[in-house]
């Protein structure tokens, strides 16, 4: 065992931890060795240097003015609960807005323009497709059906 | 109900259901264990009013979270020593942010308990000042170990059950806390023959 372990012991023992064999082996070591019995003088002296600081106290009254506090700490959070809720629910309500928003952005696009085939808009003739394709600058697929189906 | 007399487990559990004369026995239990912890890690007593009460207030919010396997003590220590680094944090920011170092911000030194003689103080109120100062610059684990033995008088079981370490840990850690204190006051406990 080196000096480590035994100082290591020598705390427990001024901590009044040892069992009564392992505090005999601390005692032999410590007759033959002044380092170590120096060392416990130490440590006994720090330690009532700590425990000489004095203890502050709190008066006797203490837990009622903690249960004030909460008392008051309840009253805010009352008052402010309403705001609270409110604030809460406009959050909820503008967040459901903003995705109902986004939602239908992504899944409603405008029809797009379908371009007539130039052997339907070269056609020069009196034909209905005609004059329904020569009247639209952007014909539609409905335009288009149109002036499919449609007899001349 | 008298609960001047009941465990902390019968308080706890009062408290849970509902009657709130549970929490003031539990502040009147441990409040001066509370003060000293926020004395200890600040070192200004008019900062400990305040501040405890703070640690209760958090108690109360928290409490109805605690179980059976743990123990009341611990979960009101562990809440004190978080309150009082905290507010050791915030006051370094402000002192570095307002360029202040003008003053002692770790707080005013301490009062001493009456030593046995006069001589007895003239020779150790400097050495007890160092310990003091040296017992503040300890890491957080090294002062909650040594202020849970030498404040609180603790067995290393007791202390072992609110940290939720071992026995043995807790020998370890207070013979690393001695040693970090003793190198810390080396000038003042050189091991003269």
């Amino acid at each position: 065992m080196n000096h480590r372990d035994i100082r290591k012991l020598i705390s427990a023992m001024v901590d009044g931890e040892l069992d009564d064999a392992e505090t005999k082996r601390v005692n032999e070591h410590m007759a033959s060795c002044p380092s170590c019995t120096r060392y416990a003088r130490t440590l006994r002296m720090v330690s009532a240097d700590i425990r000489s600081v004095s203890p502050v106290s709190l008066p006797d009254t203490f837990p009622l003015s903690v249960l004030r506090a909460l008392r008051v700490e309840e009253a805010e959070s009352r008052i402010w609960m309403p705001v609270e809720a409110f604030a809460r629910r406009f959050v909820v309500g503008l967040g459901g807005v903003v995705v109902l928003f986004v939602a239908l952005a992504t899944t409603i696009r405008p029809e797009e323009p379908v371009v007539a085939e130039p052997y339907l808009t070269g056609e020069m003739s009196d034909s209905t497709a005609t004059r329904v394709l020569l009247t639209k600058e952007a014909p539609t697929k409905n335009d288009l059906l149109l002036a499919v189906v449609s007899p001349e | 109900m008298n609960y001047a007399e009941s465990d902390d487990r019968s308080l706890v559990q009062a408290f849970q259901n509902g009657d709130e004369r549970a929490f003031e026995e539990i502040v009147r239990r441990y409040q001066r264990q509370v003060a000293n912890v926020i004395y200890m890690t600040l070192g200004n007593p008019q900062d400990v009013p305040d501040l405890a009460q703070e640690v209760f207030l958090k108690t109360y919010r928290s409490l109805g979270r605690i179980t059976v396997e743990h123990s009341l003590f611990s979960w009101i220590y562990r809440i004190a020593v978080n309150v009082a680094i905290d507010e050791l944090r915030r006051r370094k920011i402000r002192r570095m942010t307002s360029f202040d170092f003008s003053g002692d911000a770790e707080g005013k030194e301490p009062k001493f308990r009456d030593p046995v003689t006069p001589d007895d103080q003239l020779a150790s109120s400097e050495r007890r000042e160092q310990v003091w100062k040296a017992l503040r610059k300890l890491s957080e684990t090294s002062r909650t170990v040594l202020l849970l033995r030498e404040y609180e008088e603790l067995s290393y079981r007791e202390i072992g059950d609110i940290l939720h370490i071992s026995e043995q840990a807790v020998k370890s850690r207070i013979f690393r806390a001695r040693e970090e204190l003793k190198e810390l006051l080396k000038d003042y406990f050189e091991e003269r023959p």
